[in-house]
Order: C-alpha cells, then structure tokens, then sequence
C-alpha cells in the first residue's frame, strides 16, 4: 500500500505551468526525499499533494484512495500533515495557543504537549512566549511538533532546515529518522541533499518541473551534482 | 465639577457603544481581510428591527433583544460572509470597498423602504422610565449605566473567546496565516463565519445602544458610526485593546466637545462633523500604515482605448446630446440633463481611482466646492467662473491630497470620506463668514444659492436644451483628455504605481508629485462638472453633494469599469437617466428603485473588468463591420429626421434607438468571421496580451522590448548594449 502516491501531476500558478507530468509514491513507512534546485517545484508539490493547491491535471491517492479536491483541513483530519516552508508557525499566537491549534485533527491537548515536549523540551520553558519571538530554531521545532504531536500517518516535511545552524539541522533530522522508525510515512523536501539522504529510503530528483531521476540515495549522489549545476 | 463628570459620563457611554461596534468591524476585517462599511448598516437595521418587535409588535425587552442580538444579528452576518464575501478573495482594494459601500447603500434604501423615512420613531433607552442613580456629585441615567456595563462585559467576554475558546485562537490564527491554519485541520470557512456572525451581533448590540441618542434616521445612523471607524483604525484595524483605547479617547473627546464647545452658529456644524474630524486627524497621527509593497494580483484588466475609439465615443456623446436636446420637453431636460455634468464628475474618478488605484469617496465634495465657485464668481454669467471652479476644487484637491499621500487602500478611503462628511455636515452649512471683516466667506448661504446662466457673447445659455448640449461638449472633451493622460507618460507613471508603489518608488518615480498631480487634476474635473451641474440646477443646496452621492457615483462607476471613460457614462446614464426613467414609466417602482444601485455594486464581485467592458466586447463585431456600422448610423439619422418632423412620437424613436444598434449587432455577428478577422490585423496593440505576460504566451519580439523601455522610462539608457 502506497501512503501517498502522485499520478500524472501538473500544476500552474495562473498561467505559469510549475509542475509537469509528475509521477511520485511514497510507499508505507518509507522515507522519500525530493531534492532540486531553487525554484524547481517541490514546494509547489507537496501543496498539491496536500490539498492547499489544485493541480491542472493529474490524480492524488492518499492511502490508495482519490482526494482531488478534498479540502486540506480534511487531508489533515485523514492524517496528513504539512509542515510548510518557512516557519509553519503562527507568529502573534503564543506557544500554549500554537499546540492548542494542533489539536483540531483530533488529539488531546495533553496529548500533543506531552509528546511536543518529550522531543523538545525547550518549548514547555517558552510556553507562555509569543511564537515569533521564538529563536529560528525554536520556532522550527514548534513547526515540527506539529508532526509529531497530532500523530499522522503520512508527513510532508518542506525544508526543515532553512535559515538555521547546521547542528540544529541536524538534530532536526535525526527527530525524522526516530519518526521514520515508529513507521510514518514521509515525504521529505530539502535542498541540502547530504543531510536528508541519510534517512531516506528512496529519493527522487526535481530539476524545472520534472523528475529527472529517482532511486535508492547511493545511486543519484553523482546525478545530484549534475541537477545543482544545471548540467 | 459636576458638569464635567457629566459630560465624561456622556462621553464615557458613547465610547462604550463605539468600542463595542469597533470590535466587530475588527473582527470581520482581521479574519476575512474586507473593511465593511456597511457595518453601521447593520447597527442601523438591526436598530430599527428592535423597534418594531419591541414598540410595534410589543414584544418583552429580553424577547426582542435575544431574537436580534442572538438570532437575527449572527444569521445575517453567516449571510454576508457566505453570500457576498467569501467571493471576494483575491480581488482588489476597489473591488472589496465597492461591494460593501454597495451593501450601505442597498441597507439604507432596505430601511427606507419598510420603514418609511419621516415618521418619528421614538426608541427609549433601556429603563429610561426609572429614576437615574445618584453618584453624589451627578448622576447617570439606567440607560448610561448599562450601556458601560455592556462594554465591559463585551471587552471581557471578546477576550475570554478569543484567547480560551479553540475556535477563537483559531480567528487570531487565521490572521496570522489563513493557509496554515486548514493545514492544522481548522475550518476556515466556519472561522470566517463565526467571525461575522459575532461581528454582525457587535454592531446590532451598537445600533441598539446607541440608537436612542440621534434617533431612528437610516442614512444618518448608518454613517454616525464613523465614530467607531475612527476607534477601529486606532487599533490599525487589528488590535483589539488599542481599539478600545481609541473609543475611550474618541468618546471622551466628543462628551467634552459637547459640554464645552461654545454655543455658536459656526460651531453647531463642528460638533455634529466632530467624529469625521477625529476620524481625520486620527488618520493623519498615527503611524504610517506602512506602504503596499504586496502585489495584489487582480482579476481586472483594462485595454488601452485607441485613438479612434476614442474620437468615436465623443462624437456618439455630442450627437446623442443633440438629439435629446432637440426632441425632450424642458422638464425632461432639466431631469435627465444631469446626466453630463455628473458625468464629468464621474469620469474625474477614471485617472484617479482606475490608473492611480487612489480611492477617493469625496468627488462630489469637490464638485461642491465648483458649484458654490459658479454661484459666486459666476454672477451674472461670467464664463470666467468655470476656469476658477476648476483651479479652486484642484487646489483644494491638491491640499485633501497632501495629507492622504501617506495613506492608501481603506485608509484613503476612510479619510476621504471624512473629508466628505467635514464638508457637508459643517462648512457646507456655515453662515456667511467675515474673515477680519475684510471679505465674507459665504459658502452654501445658509440655505441654497441661486446659480446664472452662462453668458457669452451677450447670449446667455439659460435653456436646458442649450445648457444640456455644453455640459455633453464638456463631457466629451474631459473624456478625450483622460483618453489622452492614459495613452501619455502620465497615465503610464499613474498605472505602475497602482500596479505597485514600492517597485516606482525604487525605479526613481516621485510619487508625492504623481499623487498630488491626479488628486489636483481629479479635484479639478469634479470640480468643473460640480459648476456645470450648478448652472443647469439653477439652485443649488449642500444636500446635492453629498457622502451618499459620492459613494453611490464612486460604486456605479466602478461596476460601469472605472479603468475607462465608458465606465463614467455608464454610472451618470444609470443613476440620472434610467432611474428616473423607470420611475416615469412604473410610477409604483420609486418604492424599491433605491435598492437598485446598491443591488448592483453588490454584483460586482462577479466581474470586476465592469459591465461596459462586457457591452464592448458585444459590440466588437459590429465596430469592426463597417458597412453594417454605416448602415446604422443612417437608419438612426433616419428616424430622427421621422422624429423631427413630428412623424414619430419621443416613445417610437427610443425604440427604434434601441433597436437599431441591436439589429445591427446581429447583423454584423452574421458577417463575423471576415470581420473579426481584419480587426485582429488592425488593432494589434488591444488584442494583444498583457505587457507583463509576453514572452510567457508568446515570444518576445524587438518591438515588446522596446515598448517595455519606454514604459520603464529607460530610453536614455544602455540597456541594449547591456543585452
Ligand atoms: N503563488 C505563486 N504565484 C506564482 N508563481 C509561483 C507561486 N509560488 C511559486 N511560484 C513559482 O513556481 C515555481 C516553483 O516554485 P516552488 O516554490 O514550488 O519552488 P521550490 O522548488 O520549492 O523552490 P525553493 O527551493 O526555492 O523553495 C517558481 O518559479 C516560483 O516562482
Ligand atoms: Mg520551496
């Protein structure tokens, strides 16, 4: 059983065609990585595939099932959860009401702060703190607990790494890899293709809207140089 | 002492009412991103529902109160967000503003229609047969008392929602970031819903409140609560507790403005314009509300007109002229020969509000202020007065413009139409004024000026056909004017800075020079058709110009199509000539023919391009078929020579005016595939894409680039060899 699998994907922002063609799964417990250079589409991607963004052609199957046109707040009461690009926080709430807002798929509150807060602890010290004048990496893990909180079964992970230091990065990621153990499905979007590679299972390449390339992590290091420079 | 605590009680219990009415607009606008200046209008009528269920029908108190603050208020609110505003997304400023200027406009006529205006409506305040309490040194009546308490309780129980109830963070949440918020599983359309249903009830519990005071007048109640506006934009339209800070202030200022401000003929005006003013000054202290650097992609898009396109409507605006002037009656002339000055007026919003992006809701004003220019310098027909109405009403445009260079969007609207409101609740009125008795200021007279007839020559045009003819001459050159401005460098600098302002201002555009240079030239255009209209009124009253007016030209000419000149005629044909026609011609629909402007601006959020883009593109073959277009033109000279001659009567020749055009529509759609095809050659440059999307739909040529040098203004550079 694939957890998300993508058919015939192209997407447009009016009439500027992004994606085309796309074919992607992410089978059962399995850790994808999407990689590609600036502006390729892979953010673009994982809206479509979370519902925040119709695609012009093309079938989204979550769990085997058909979803165009359900709407993201119900992908995300399916078990689907979005960790968008950039901070996907929301800045003028405090920390307390940024986990009350994770419970709108189902879990307890008590539920998502005991399980934020075994991973990361330093939000229980900042519970009171307005989120955006969190540190970066704060702010990233806030967005993070998101996907460990509400206990999805498929997550799409944009870009965890953006504007923070290396050794929150990694610890970031060895955060999926422990997600990945417990058999989430994930779909993992990073441009800095060495950390992710590690954790995934399969990883497939983005250069301007197509999948250049797919396949285990050892077989794409020498393509992936390639993609970056625009060979 | 004890007049001072109490005029701070009076000033403490509206403070009470604008903060409760501010909160909702806050409220809805944080969530949904649409200002709603119908929201007083809702206030307004839920005011009046209060009435009847408790007064007519003689419901209990409590009844009356649960069925409209919890029932009726929040359901109706459900109504507009899910009906009208949740449509709006992704359209402009203009656009939003317009559908809910439309919305005031269509509640007020809704009022009047059931509640037939005129009639003295009591509404006692709450308890207000007992016994005010005694506080020692003054004492506060029931209805104060419970008005504060209200407040107080809204201001907590907002709180308690807003930062306690999951659905409430999940309000505060959507203003942070609407798309993640449904990535957390929320629903924002039940957000959005709940938002205005509490706002709706917000601005019901206001009405209410506050009705007792200035009583039960449907326009006048609705745009009292300019007030609570000006509470809202204290909070910048988002926080909360800053809105409330602002009421207090607000409503303390106009308690003491009450109890202190001398007793004076110039001042009584002062007192009742005192909220537009604080809105005014408000906008003009508080910090800037930061530059609209955020490209808001539209739906609308406006063709540039071509030359001949152009010369065409102004020579079909002369002879349509002509030919009514020579076959109406005086009294029908007089009626529908407003048509061109208001026109003019009209079309001065095309360079401001449709290139510039600039909202103005005070054209009127200004045409106000070309009128009462006309009534006085042009005493005894000096043609000389119209150059003078149109230099004053600039000069006053340039100085309103000044202030409001820093603001845009809603805050330029809001501060407009405080303009608006300063002018024609205070000065407007004033008695005459003896400026050091050197010279008297004498506006409006106190009353109404009677206005000359232009003189000429030793002629004086004093007839409505003959004055009817001037003003359409008139309206035809300003609209070849603003033809001319669009195809200009003017009109190029007018359109990039409505596209964006922070990309000009980095390209080296003087926009304080752009902004004041349209404000002064809109204010002159309104201002000149202001004078005309003057002259063929004869007489002339501030109830002419009006807030009202102004806000229903402004809607009108925004669903005619405000980025062109069609668009002005559009919305002075609609309002001065097919409603009275149909008041003419179904005397029984004057009841409800008030809903219709409104109705109209309400469906706008369909089509934003405006309806006569639409009648244009209908009309294209046609225009391109030119052997049908002749044959038109003759068959139309036809029957008013028929007409002239007194063979046909006025009813056949509208008929035959209407047909004509459509018969031939059909025609040339028969002839259509050679037709269009010859026009696709000619006119090249409309049917061609969007600067901004060629080389995305079709390949950039040399004559693309070299056009986008000139739009950029880069002629002078090296760009070519940089290539
Ligand atoms: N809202 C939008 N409107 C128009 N174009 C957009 C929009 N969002 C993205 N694009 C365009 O779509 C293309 C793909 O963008 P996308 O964000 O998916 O790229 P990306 O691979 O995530 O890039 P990055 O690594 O920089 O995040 C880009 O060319 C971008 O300019
Ligand atoms: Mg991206």
């Amino acid at each position: 059983m694939n957890s998300l699998e993508l058919r015939g994907i192209s997407a447009a922002y009016d009439r500027i065609d992004v994606l085309f063609d796309i074919d992607l799964v992410v089978p059962e417990g399995n850790v994808v990585a999407l990689l590609g250079p600036n502006g390729a589409g892979k953010s673009t991607l994982l809206r479509v595939a979370a519902g925040l963004h119709g695609p012009a052609s093309g079938d989204v199957l979550v769990a085997g099932r058909r979803v165009n046109g359900v709407p993201p707040e119900e992908l995300a009461r399916r078990g689907m959860c979005l960790i968008p690009e950039g901070r996907g926080i929301f800045p003028n709430l405090t920390v307390r009401e940024n986990l009350r807002m994770m419970t709108f798929t189902g879990t307890k509150l008590s539920d998502v702060e005991e399980r934020s807060f075994i991973r990361f602890p330093r939000l229980k010290e900042r519970i009171g703190q307005t989120a955006g004048t969190l540190s970066g990496g704060e702010q990233q893990m806030l967005a993070m607990a998101r996907g460990l909180a509400t206990d999805p079964a498929l997550l799409l992970l944009d870009e965890l790494s953006m504007g923070l230091a290396p050794i929150i990065v990694e610890e970031l990621y060895e955060i999926v890899a422990q997600v990945a153990r417990e058999g989430v499905s994930i779909l993992v979007v990073e441009q800095f293709a060495s950390t992710v590679l590690g954790v995934a299972d399969y990883a497939a390449i983005l250069v301007q809207g197509r999948i250049v390339r797919a396949g285990q992590p050892h077989e794409l290091a020498e393509d992936l140089s390639k993609a970056y420079l625009g060979a | 002492m004890d007049k001072f605590l109490t005029f701070t009680i009076v000033g403490l219990t509206l403070a009470a009412i604008y903060a409760i009415i501010a909160s909702g607009l806050v409220l809805t606008y944080t969530t949904t991103g649409i200002f709603n200046f119908a929201h007083g209008a809702a206030g307004m009528l839920a005011a009046f529902t209060y009435w009847q269920f408790r007064f007519v029908w003689g419901w209990p108190t409590p009844l009356a109160l649960v069925v409209v603050l919890l029932v009726l208020g929040p359901l109706f609110g459900v109504l507009l967000e899910t009906v009208i505003m949740r449509g709006l997304e992704g359209t402009t400023d203009t656009v939003k503003l317009v559908v809910s200027i439309s919305l005031l406009l269509f509640m007020i006529a809704l009022a009047q229609l059931i509640w037939a205006p005129g009639i003295s409506r009591p509404l006692p305040g709450f308890l207000a047969g007992n016994k005010p309490i005694n506080l020692g040194a003054t004492t506060i009546t029931w209805h104060q008392a419970i008005t504060i308490g209200v407040a107080i309780a809204v201001a907590i129980g907002l709180r308690l929602v807003l930062t306690r109830a999951r659905i409430g963070i999940a309000m505060r949440a959507a203003v942070d970031d609407r798309s993640l918020t449904t990535l957390n599983g929320a629903k924002p359309n039940l957000v959005s819903m709940l938002a205005w249903a509490m706002g709706t009830s917000l601005a019901a519990l206001g009405g209410i409140l506050i009705a007792p005071g200035p009583g039960l007048e449907a326009a006048s109640l609705s745009l009292l609560i300019v007030s609570a506006y000006a509470a809202a934009v204290f909070g910048r339209l988002r926080s909360l507790p800053l809105t409330f800070l602002g009421a207090i202030v607000i409503g303390l200022v106009e308690g003491y403005l009450a109890g202190y401000l001398p007793q004076n003929q110039y001042l009584t005006g002062m007192r009742i314009a005192s909220p537009a003013i604080i809105l005014f000054i408000v906008l003009l202290v508080l910090p800037n509300p930061r530059l609209r650097g955020r490209m808001t992609r539209s739906r609308e898009y406006f063709p540039t007109p071509t030359l001949a396109g152009a010369i065409g409507f102004a020579i079909t605006v002369v002879i349509g002229a002509v030919m009514l002037a020579t076959t109406l009656s005086d009294p029908d002339l007089i009626t529908y020969g407003r048509v061109f000055p208001i026109g003019i007026v009209a079309l001065s919003l095309v360079p401001l509000v449709g290139f510039a992006g600039q909202i103005s809701l005070c054209q009127l004003s200004f045409a106000g202020i070309g009128a009462i220019v006309m009534a006085h310098l042009g005493a005894g027909g000096d043609p000389i007065a119209l150059v003078w109405a149109v230099l004053i009403a600039a000069a006053v445009g340039a100085v309103v413009a000044l202030p409001a260079l820093r603001l845009s969007g809603i805050y330029l609207a809001l501060g407009t139409a405080a303009f608006a409101v300063i002018l024609d609740r205070w000065l407007f009125n004033l008695p005459v004024l003896s400026v050091f008795g050197l010279f008297d200021i004498n506006l409006f007279a106190n009353g109404s000026v009677s206005v000359d007839a232009i003189e000429l020559f030793g002629r004086s045009f004093d007839d409505p056909g003959t004055q009817m003819i001037i003003s359409a001459v008139t309206f035809a050159l300003v609209a070849l004017l603003v033809i001319w401005i669009r195809r200009g460098r003017l009109g190029r600098r007018l359109l990039a800075m409505k596209d964006s302002e922070a990309a000009c201002a980095t390209l080296g555009l003087n926009l304080i020079w752009t902004k004041l240079s349209v404000f002064a030239l809109s204010a002159g255009i309104a201002g000149l058709g202001g004078a005309l209209y003057a002259t063929q009124l004869t007489s002339i009253q501030p109830g002419n110009f009006e807030l009202v007016q102004s806000l229903q030209l402004f809607a009108i000419t925004v669903v005619g199509g405000i980025g062109a000149v069609g668009g002005a005629l559009f919305a002075a044909l609609s309002l001065y000539a097919f409603l009275p026609l149909l008041v003419t011609l179904w005397p029984s629909s004057v009841r409800w023919v008030g809903l219709l402007p409104g109705g109209a601006g309400i469906g706008l959020g369909r089509n934003p391009n405006g309806a006569v883009h639409d009648v244009r593109e209908g009309f294209l073959p046609l225009l391109a078929a030119r052997a049908v277009l002749a044959a038109m033109c003759v068959a139309v000279a036809g029957a008013y020579v028929l007409r002239l001659t007194n063979v046909i009567d006025n009813w056949a020749f509208v008929v035959l005016l209407i047909l004509f055009p459509v018969i031939a529509t059909i025609a040339a759609g028969l002839s259509k595939p050679r037709a269009v095809e010859a026009a696709a050659g000619n006119d090249e440059e409309i049917r061609d894409v969007p600067l901004e999307w060629r080389g995305i739909d079709r390949p950039w040529t040399k004559a693309d680039l070299e056009q986008l040098d000139r739009y950029l203004g880069l002629k002078e550079m090296e760009l070519h060899d940089v290539r």
